[in-house]
């Protein structure tokens, strides 16, 4: 008896794995994006504006994005003086949250113009991390998520 | 009247100068956001606000240049930026032979401006751009030779990037230029740098050449005298990147084509956070560009020191020498580094590479262990197969095996305990490698794979001074310039220093030519431009089939800093092959000044032994930071074993400016730099030297006695291989703090050494370590628990070891004592003419006649003056000087001398006032064995005659006392009536010389 439902489950398991597998059409790639430039360099308190470019299919809509720096990887001075919310200040690894998460509407031409102030950016290389969420539209709405990161490298040099 | 007036203000003004402090800035260069367009023109609008600086003199004269010139500076935090203006009234006649050629050497030949950039004080490298009226610019990078002359090597490899024009004018020439920072060595620089111009004219008669600093020669190259320029608003610190390079692979694709895979090792030393790639070119002997290769995107994090490394590909024709010019390029592609690297590239579709034994691939008699391991590496492209066919022969054996090969890799291992001695051969494809295993020579040497030395299989620490043999058994060897004209002579001298040593190992000179002068001719450094020649070659085989079986042999040296004297690294590279050949018993050494020409010799020697000198300086600060020594050491050791020879001496620094004066290290420096050496794994040390200004210092020969003894109780430790799981985190942050730790079974010893003149708190972190350590020489301990932290003071040096130190082992503070005591025997109560040992430049101004008031005025019928004291006046040497009744009397050098023909010498002394005296002490020296002082007389100045007071006949002594009947006067003198020969040279008469009495 045991064994029998053992295997019903098992057959279940099995037949909704590839019933997802069959939704996700080889070729309908996962959401990508890409920046308009390798690196962005600004002199101090210019706004750093990127140019993403998102390569959706029309079944992921886009969600959510977010800006943030890991403390060694911008000036060492960034965190403290940006004024910007700090994450695990006394942990190495702690995060200096630039934009925190918000809405990304759908752009008609994949294309999205972000501008993010510099105020009290110390002058320096930063190595950023650009976050966007995309969700997979299913017919009850919307599904599972899928999150991108994709370093930004910035100079602000005067 | 007018012009002596004129001339006496500005001598006025010169000695004013030089006796100021360099501390203010001449000049200041502003900093300015934008650059001009470099078109010799200078009407960019940046320039307009700008100051003219004007006033050239005439080179090594304060007197105005007849042709004036004059700068605008500024930068702009990347680049330098020049418009100079050369005024000229013969504009027809300017001389331009070299055109626009990039980097003539000869440019400074045509009418030329010579903008030279210092940026750190200590004045030991700098940088030359030479421009023309043309625009032709010729860049260089300059390094003191390290003799202490004013001499500087020339690299014409630099490469700065910079760009040059001019406009030639009616009246005038304009050059426009603009130097990148990046390509200059700027570590320890700050914004004050030294800063000049000079300015060679040849249009119009006689030739002139000038300088915007008043320089004291006739020479441009004088960079301790340039102005001191305030670069305002400078931001150095991006530019600060060490790269390193590791060897790679070499593969050939189908089409034949050679490829390199190499790894930079690249560090940041920015001190912050930096985006960066690299850039690079591979340049041929004649300075084409061959490949190029641009890794930056994606950028690098490279957050402050750490090291990552970078993957670089460069393509070549054939295998050869090849100069790889590196830049460090930030991600915004500015470059912020750039590096000259020479790299041998060889593409060998089968190589065999000897892992075991590391050493000369020589089995010696006295390696515990005789097994062989070497590895086969293919390049796949030209090799396919899964297995390799390998042959191993010698010793009537044929072995033949056939290797699997895992990632184009196979590893060959036999142990030839069993095998007789003689060579052997690994074959591989067209590969041969070269196998011996040696019978026994008493007094072997070879190096372990941890780089320590073993003698007799026995580890050993070179432990010593470049200079005589000495009986201090702290010491144990001792290197030697000793040179003859027949390789018997040195057996003689080995037997010779036996008598002082039965135990002595000694360092010498592979070279020995059947010539009747010396020095040499076919070993002349003039002969060391090209390969080894045939010639060479056999006088080395002669010479070592003579001296390499003598037991008091240790190592060879054939060098003595030879890129100051252009010589080729190629010919050190042949003579260590054939020392290897000829002599696989003994190692040889290559010795270097420069840091980086360490690395660019060091196949020239199976040791590198660099002399790195930190130039102490008084009161209590160094030319270079006195953590220079831990940096060369673990530059020697990047190759393989490495030693080091330290500064155990007085400098005399002829380019530093006063009142820059040098002194010998202190006791505290002395031991600093010794444990810098072994807490980064150095594996042996020789101090330079006996025969400069070392002795006359008490603390030098005590404290590298002290040194030496706990060298010799840490032998094993110093020889094996570090434990890198120690971990030191010190409070304030010294990135120069030295420490170490060595494990021998489950003992340990840690060397630490605070390398700032600040005080510094460490925290060590290890594992499996004793619950207590031991101080050496402090009478103390420390507790232990998974690590412990302990106070430095500025300077100091602890070691710690598991084991208290065996009984009667000399504490610090004993030591301390006991050379406070000797110092103080230095003084003699009542020696009117006592002064404690000077320092060196004190004996320089005495020479050139400026005797201080408090010391009396001594002549002498001859003074012989060797390398070690030109410029000196020998006889002040005997104020305070040596006692010869010490056991090692051979280390005195700085004595009286007189010439060898002046067998009755005498020497003159005047007091500075009249005193009454009643006895003369002279210190006698040995030359050769023999007391050379023998029949002498006391006189005395009266009424403008000479009248004797006292007689000595066929003295024997060291120390001779001669009372006098309470003699009043002020003028006296010795008479030597009869010496007695040493030898055949000239030899140390006197080392010091006491009058007692009293000033009445």
């Amino acid at each position: 008896m045991k064994m029998k439902k053992f295997i019903l489950i098992l057959a279940a398991v099995i037949g909704s794995a590839f019933r997802l597998a069959a939704q996700e059409p080889t070729g309908a790639a996962k959401p990508d994006f890409s920046f308009d430039k390798k690196t962005y360099t600004l002199k101090p308190n210019e706004n750093l504006v990127l140019e993403v470019r998102a390569d959706l299919a029309d079944s992921w809509t886009p969600s959510q994005w977010g800006l943030y720096a890991y403390f060694p990887n911008v000036p060492k001075a960034f965190p403290k003086e940006s004024g910007l919310k700090i994450e695990n200040p006394k942990s190495k690894w702690g995060l200096v949250r630039i934009v925190p998460f918000r809405r990304l509407p759908r752009a008609k031409d994949g294309k999205y113009v972000l501008s993010i102030p510099t105020q009290r950016w110390p002058e320096g290389c930063y190595s950023l991390v650009f976050s966007g969420i995309f969700l997979k539209k299913t017919p009850q709405g919307t599904g599972k998520s899928h999150s991108i990161r994709k370093n930004v490298y910035v100079v602000i040099e005067e | 009247m007018q012009k002596s007036a004129v001339f006496l203000f500005a001598a006025f003004v010169w000695i004013i100068g030089a006796l100021l402090p360099a501390a203010s800035a001449d000049l200041t260069i502003p900093h300015h956001r934008q650059g001009p367009v470099i078109d010799g023109k200078g009407d960019d609008p940046c320039w307009q606000n700008l100051p003219w600086h004007r006033g050239f003199f005439k080179l090594g004269i304060r007197t105005a240049a007849s042709q004036q010139t004059q700068f605008k500076v500024f930068h702009d935090n990347w680049k330098l930026y020049l418009l100079i203006e050369c005024r000229e009234s013969d504009m027809k006649s300017l001389v331009c032979r070299t055109g626009t050629a990039a980097n003539d050497q000869n440019r400074w030949k045509d009418d030329s401006v010579e903008i030279n950039l210092v940026p750190k004080q200590d004045a030991r490298n700098y940088y030359k751009w030479i421009v023309n009226s043309a625009g032709g610019i010729s860049e260089t990078a300059l390094e003191d030779d390290n003799t202490g002359t004013n001499n500087f090597k020339l690299d014409w490899s630099f490469r700065s990037g910079s760009e040059a024009k001019t406009v030639l004018n009616p009246d005038s020439w304009t050059v426009e230029t603009a130097i990148p920072l990046h390509a200059l060595e700027l570590g320890g620089a700050d914004n004050v740098w030294r800063f000049n111009i000079g300015r060679n004219r040849y249009a119009g008669k006689p030739r002139e050449l000038s300088s915007f600093s008043p320089l004291s020669w006739p020479k441009h190259g004088l960079p301790g005298e340039f102005r001191l320029a305030e670069l305002q608003d400078l931001k150095l610190n991006k530019f600060l990147w060490k790269t390193e390079f590791q060897s790679g692979a070499v593969s050939r694709d189908k089409t034949g084509k050679l490829t390199a895979d190499l790894t930079v090792q690249l560090t940041n030393e920015t001190g912050d956070f930096m985006l960066a790639g690299i850039r690079a070119g591979l340049y041929d002997k004649k300075d084409g560009l061959i490949s190029s290769f641009t890794n930056l995107y994606p950028p690098r994090s490279f957050t402050f020191r750490k090291m990552r490394p970078v993957p670089l590909k460069l393509s070549f024709p054939a295998n050869g020498k090849y100069t790889v010019r590196l830049a460090v390029v930030r991600a915004d592609g500015k470059a912020l580094s750039a590096r000259n690297h020479v790299l041998e590239l060889n593409y060998q579709p089968v190589s065999v590479t000897v892992k075991k034994p590391v050493y000369r691939n020589c089995i010696f008699a006295t390696m515990p262990d005789k097994r062989i391991a070497a590895e086969i590496r293919v390049d796949p492209q030209a090799y396919n197969g899964d297995t390799i066919k390998i042959e191993f022969t010698g010793g009537g054996k044929n072995i033949t095996r056939e290797l699997p090969l895992k990632d184009n890799k196979a590893l060959f291992q036999y142990d030839m305990k069993e095998l007789p001695d003689g060579t052997y051969y690994l074959k591989c494809g067209s590969e041969s490698v070269k196998l011996r295993k040696l019978p026994y020579l008493k007094g072997e040497v070879w190096f372990g794979e941890d780089g320590g030395t073993r003698v007799d299989g026995k580890p050993f620490v070179p432990y010593g001074w470049a200079g005589g043999v000495m009986r201090d058994p702290a010491f144990n060897v001792f290197s030697t310039g000793f040179g003859a004209t027949r390789s018997e002579a040195f057996l003689n001298w080995f037997a010779a220093s036996r008598k002082v040593r039965p135990d002595v190992k000694l360092i010498t000179t592979p070279f020995c030519e059947k010539a009747r002068t010396f020095p040499f001719k076919i070993f002349n450094y003039t002969e060391r431009k090209n390969r080894l020649t045939a010639v060479q070659r056999e006088l080395i085989a002669k010479h070592l089939a003579v001296i390499g079986k003598d037991p008091s042999l240790f190592c060879y040296n054939g060098s003595d800093e030879p890129e100051g004297k252009d010589n080729i690294p190629e010919w050190y590279s042949d003579v260590r092959d054939a020392v290897e050949e000829f002599d696989p018993y003994h190692p040889i050494l290559i010795l270097n000044e420069g840091y980086s020409e360490i690395g660019e010799y060091a196949r020239g020697g199976d040791v590198r032994m660099p002399d790195c000198y930190v130039n102490f300086l008084e009161p209590d600060t160094s030319r270079r930071p006195l953590y220079t020594v831990s940096h060369y050491t673990r530059k020697a050791r990047q190759y393989g074993p490495g030693w080091l020879m330290p500064q155990g001496f007085c400098w005399n620094l002829g380019n530093v400016q006063p009142p820059k004066i040098g002194r010998p290290p202190t006791f505290d420096e002395m031991r600093n730099q010794a444990w810098q050496v072994f807490a980064n794994d150095g594996k042996g040390l020789v101090w330079y030297a006996t025969k400069e200004w070392s002795w006359l210092y008490d603390q030098i020969p005590i404290a590298s006695s002290y040194i030496g003894q706990e060298v010799k109780l840490l032998t094993e430790y110093i020889v094996t291989s570090p434990d890198r799981s120690l971990k030191v985190r010190t409070e304030p942050e010294d990135p120069n703090f030295q420490a170490m730790l060595k494990r021998v079974g489950n003992k340990i010893a840690l060397f630490a050494v605070n390398t700032s003149r600040d005080p510094i708190q460490a925290k060590f972190q290890f594992e499996n370590g004793p619950k207590l350590l031991h101080v050496l020489g402090e009478e103390r301990t420390v507790e232990c628990s998974g690590g412990f932290s302990d106070r430095f003071a500025p300077l100091e040096t602890h070691v710690y070891i598991s084991d208290a130190p065996p009984e009667g082992f000399e504490t610090l503070r004993q030591c301390k004592a006991r050379l406070a005591a000797a110092r103080k025997a230095r003084f003699t109560p009542e020696n009117l003419i006592g002064s404690g040992p000077l320092n060196r430049q004190t004996y320089i101004d005495i020479g050139k006649g400026r005797i201080p008031e408090n010391l009396p005025v001594l002549t002498a019928s001859s003074q012989h003056r060797t390398a070690f004291t030109q410029n000196v006046n020998t006889l002040y040497f005997l104020l305070d000087g040596l006692r010869p009744e010490k056991p090692d009397q051979n280390s005195i050098y700085n004595a009286w001398m007189p010439q060898p023909k002046d067998r009755n010498p005498w020497l003159e002394i005047r007091l500075p006032k009249e005193a009454e005296v009643r006895e003369f002490r002279l210190f006698a020296m040995r030359e050769k064995g023999i007391i050379q002082a023998e029949d002498l007389a006391i006189q005395i100045r009266r009424d403008g005659k000479w009248e004797e007071l006292a007689v000595v006949k066929n003295n024997q002594a060291h120390r001779i006392v001669i009372p006098l009947q309470n003699v009043r006067g002020n003028h006296f003198r010795i008479v030597f009536s009869k010496l007695r020969s040493g030898g055949p040279r000239p030899g140390r008469l006197l080392s010091e010389v006491e009058i007692i009495g009293a000033y009445r």
